[in-house]
């Protein structure tokens, strides 16, 4: 039986994985070993992917993934040869110890010169490493000072961050590493973090294990025992372990294991100085408990021994592994190992000894070594915790309830839709009070400077520049944090999982991965993170495609354009219109990814193998950081780039002065001929003339040259068009009235109105799709490794959204 | 009058000028200053870094 067949509701027992290669690693790894119980949960909306629990924790599979995995009703069939499982108690688990691994309660092991302080200077090195989503940044934030961001799903920090601390006379240097399930060269993550270790050879690493998955969590802690690192555990997350009411004797297992745990409450600040007193006496030798070995059972071990022997004479330091490590990668396959081997005089005798061994065991243990290793690890934890951990699962409860109506198949979906319209909708009502008094003070400055001031340029710099360009972008700063409110709640809940939970579906029929559906949410609030974030992505393909569609997601900067426009010409339906931006934009991602799929990147997407993290409740604090951290960053981009964009734009609208119109319109002007006078001037200036250059293209849609020019500008920066709007569209210069107020009333010179309803939406989707800004276009060429892609982004967004707005505007037309 | 409408356009120029040289700066730094620390993890193993390795090579 197939654990697709599985039924909702029941449970089985692994017999197999089959396939091959990454899939079937990352499935081992995650815990899909044979005797494990699995539990098919529920089903996507779309009937696919499918929810499982194992482990104690829960993950997705598609169902043709999951007909991969070979189970069993029964328990019985799933029995093997482990000599921890013949072991009942702690004793004899002891003797299985010592009888697989005699030297390990000896203390004959090779010392760890590789990872020993040679001086005794009080700064240490120390490197966090875990499982995705164990807590590492909030850790790391916690003992740093630091606010990386963080959130309730895998994957967040993609990046390593430094930071520093002081604790007790000692300078500790922190490193944040990305999460990663377990140290095989798969994944780039898994791959860099692996490297950093032995490259960087940090003092101490602390290892974050999540305490509400703590069987697979100790994985990763099975890897890093094996490559022989100065460790300490932080046992995370441990009140909801304690609120679960399960019962866990860290104690016991750091005794057995010989490594110090710490339990910790990261988000609280709970344990940290025990853990950080913990890595000093680490790093200072104090701690005088020598780590186990793990026991991988006689086959293994004699294979292992075997291949030991192969390496004598060979001279391996410059590989930074200890050697029984090496040996265990080799038997399992690893590819880079495989290369560094290659490299090494005696090579081929390795290699053959390596392929005799690897089919000793598959005939011996009727498993391949890959599965062999993985199971054996497993079966080390499970009979650790055997002896130390009672587990009930109270925790899920929550979690199962509100999975059952977030990720219901029929109603799953309009939830999800309902969620992003009520996003929208509170960020255009809710924004609107604030917004009304920034206005008011932007208009009172601008007053102000009017009647104050004599007349001159430095007046019109600042009453038109730098008041009209900067205080039409500053009013939509509200809306910015509530929106951001928004998506701190969706990251920090671990909603954002259940939203590529309930879309993988969709974005499989595009030929993309229900992963990349997380950056694209992301880029509602900036495309460049959620760039970043695609390297959580395994396959370079499906990344490439996932980069390349980002920009379709409407960033926060785009935001203020569109409330704009939306509160300007659709006041009533404002909420509704941007909405319908956002969901264009993800259908013109979704229609782009599929022709790129077709076209560029035809490989085959990767398996949805996804962790669904349990529901944690956003603390106030973390939110508040979230939104502060915002609105400091769209504060500063006022202060910075979009200030100078203004005085730039005006300059170019301002210069050159033509005396000429001075001359003709004489001293003293009537009010229209002062408006007619400013219009003529900044046609005959040198942004006019810019505008005037580009308006033949522009003019099939019906924009005309100031929005052409906005446009331009906006390729620096979305909010840019915002300001250079304020300083192009200035209004009848006696009173500041607000942009939207300037907007109305603009009229073409035969006095009928620029801004049409179709006009309009043509701007907005043309704004929505063009030119990526440049920090994201610098993102995906940094990310893609070459120009090629940045440029085709360009191309390829302006393009279409100059078509898309082309028929908007020719489509509108016939009909209206 | 026209002796503050002077000081004023003399106060613009020099923000101009200011403005110019550090539009050209930022230009400049981004296309020609080298980050210390790379965007992605700078390790030499995924094959976005075998890309740069072999553009630098």
């Amino acid at each position: 039986m197939r654990l697709s067949e599985l039924p909702t509701g029941e449970k089985a027992y692994i017999l197999k994985v089959h396939g091959s290669g990454a899939f079937r690693k990352r499935l081992l790894e995650m815990g899909f070993v044979r005797g494990e119980e699995v539990k098919a949960i529920l089903n996507a909306p779309l009937k696919d992917p499918i929810k499982y629990r194992i482990m104690g924790y829960e993950v997705s599979l598609r169902r043709s993934e999951a007909v991969m995995i070979e189970i069993s009703m029964l328990k019985e069939d799933t029995l093997a040869f482990r000599p921890w499982q013949t072991g009942k108690n702690k004793k004899e688990l002891d003797v299985a110890f010592e009888h697989v691994f005699p030297e390990c309660n000896k203390r004959q092991r090779r010392k760890r010169g590789r990872f020993r302080r040679e001086s005794s200077n009080h700064i240490i090195k120390v490197a966090l490493v875990g499982n995705p989503n164990s807590g590492k940044t909030s850790l790391f934030n916690l003992a740093s000072g630091a606010h990386e961001h963080v959130g309730n799903y895998g994957g967040v920090t993609v990046d390593s961050k430094i930071g520093k601390l002081y604790h007790k006379d000692y300078t500790i240097e922190l490193v944040d590493l990305p999460g990663t399930y377990s140290l095989s060269a798969y994944t780039p993550e898994e791959r860099y973090v692996r490297n950093y270790l032995m490259e960087e050879q940090p003092d101490v690493i602390i290892n974050v294990v999540a305490a509400s998955a703590l069987e697979r969590n100790l994985y990763l802690t099975t890897e890093l025992m094996d490559m022989e690192v100065p460790m300490v555990i932080a046992l995370n997350m441990y009140d909801e372990l304690e609120q679960s009411g399960s019962k866990f004797d860290y104690p016991a297992l750091s005794k057995m294991i010989g490594i110090p745990i710490v339990p910790t409450v990261a988000k609280k600040g709970e344990g940290i100085p025990e853990l950080l007193d913990e890595t000093i006496k680490k790093y200072e030798g104090e701690d005088k408990k020598e780590p186990a070995r793990i026991p991988y059972g006689r086959v293994l071990e004699r294979a292992i021994e075997l291949m030991e022997r192969e390496f004598a004479n060979v001279d391996i330091s410059h590989l930074h592994f200890p050697l029984r490590y090496l040996c265990i990668k080799l038997l399992e396959g690893d590819k880079e190992i495989e290369e560094m081997i290659d490299r090494l005089p005696k090579c081929d005798e390795i290699r053959a000894r390596r392929d005799k061994e690897r089919a000793y065991i598959e005939k011996l243990l009727r498993e391949d070594a890959e599965s062999a290793f993985t199971n054996a690890r497993y079966g080390f934890i499970e009979g650790a915790l055997k002896e130390t951990f009672t587990e009930k699962t109270n925790i899920h409860d929550t979690t199962r309830i509100l999975d059952a109506i977030v990720t219901n198949k029929y109603i799953g979906l309009p939830i999800f839709f309902l969620f992003m319209w009520l996003m929208f909708e509170a960020t255009f009502r809710l924004g609107e009070y604030p917004m009304q008094g920034i206005e008011w003070l932007v208009e009172t400055a601008g007053n102000f400077v009017r009647s104050h001031m004599g007349d001159g340029p430095l007046k019109d710099l600042l009453v038109d520049g730098i008041i009209g360009g900067v205080g039409g972008v500053i009013v939509f700063l509200p809306n910015i944090v509530i929106l951001y409110l928004f998506i701190a709640f969706m990251e920090d809940s671990g909603y954002m999982a259940r939203a590529a939970f309930i879309m993988d579906k969709v974005m499989h029929k595009m030929g993309l991965h229900g992963k990349s559906f997380i950056p694209l949410l992301m880029g509602f609030g900036c495309n460049v993170p959620a760039i970043l974030s695609t390297r959580t992505i395994e396959s370079r393909n499906s990344r490439m495609i996932t980069m390349l569609i980002v920009p379709f997601m409407s960033c926060s900067a785009r935001l203020p354009i569109y409330l704009l426009f939306a509160g300007t010409f659709f006041s009533r339906h404002a909420g509704l219109v941007l909405f319908g931006l956002y969901m264009a934009g993800i259908l013109l991602a979704i229609l782009s990814a599929r022709l790129f799929r077709k076209f560029f990147f035809k490989e085959e997407d990767t398996p949805f193998v996804m962790e669904l993290p349990p529901y944690r409740l956003p603390t106030f604090k973390s939110v508040m950081i979230h939104m502060w951290e915002r609105a400091y960053q769209y504060l500063k981009k006022i202060g910075g780039p979009i200030l100078i964009a203004s005085i730039i734009i005006w300059f170019l609208g301002y210069f050159p002065r033509n005396k000429a119109t001075d001359v003709s319109y004489g001293a003293s002007m009537t009010h229209i001929e002062t408006v007619n006078r400013a219009a003529e001037q900044q046609e005959h200036s040198y942004i006019g003339q810019i505008g005037k250059f580009i308006e033949p293209v522009m003019r099939p849609l019906g924009f005309d040259w100031k929005m052409s020019v906005s446009l331009l500008s906006g390729m620096a920066a979305k909010e840019i068009v915002i300001s250079t709007m304020g300083v192009l569209y200035a209004g009848d210069g006696e009173n500041q009235a607000s942009l939207q107020q300037r907007l109305l009333t603009e009229t073409h010179a035969d006095g009928t109105p620029v801004f049409t309803p179709l006009v309009v939406i043509g701007f907005l989707l043309f704004v929505l799709i063009y030119f990526p800004c440049i920090a994201t276009v610098a993102t995906i060429k940094e990310e893609s490794g070459s120009w090629k892609w940045a440029l085709f982004s360009i191309f390829y967004s302006t393009g279409l959204a100059w078509i898309v707005a082309f028929l908007v505007h020719w489509i509108g037309n016939l009909w209206i | 009058m026209d002796i503050e409408m002077n000081i004023q356009l003399i106060i613009v120029i020099l923000i101009g000028i200011a403005v110019a040289v550090k539009l050209g700066y930022e230009i400049y730094r981004f296309f020609f200053v080298k980050k210390d620390v790379p965007r992605c993890n700078g390790c030499s193993i995924c094959k976005i870094n075998a890309i740069k390795k072999k553009k630098t090579a």
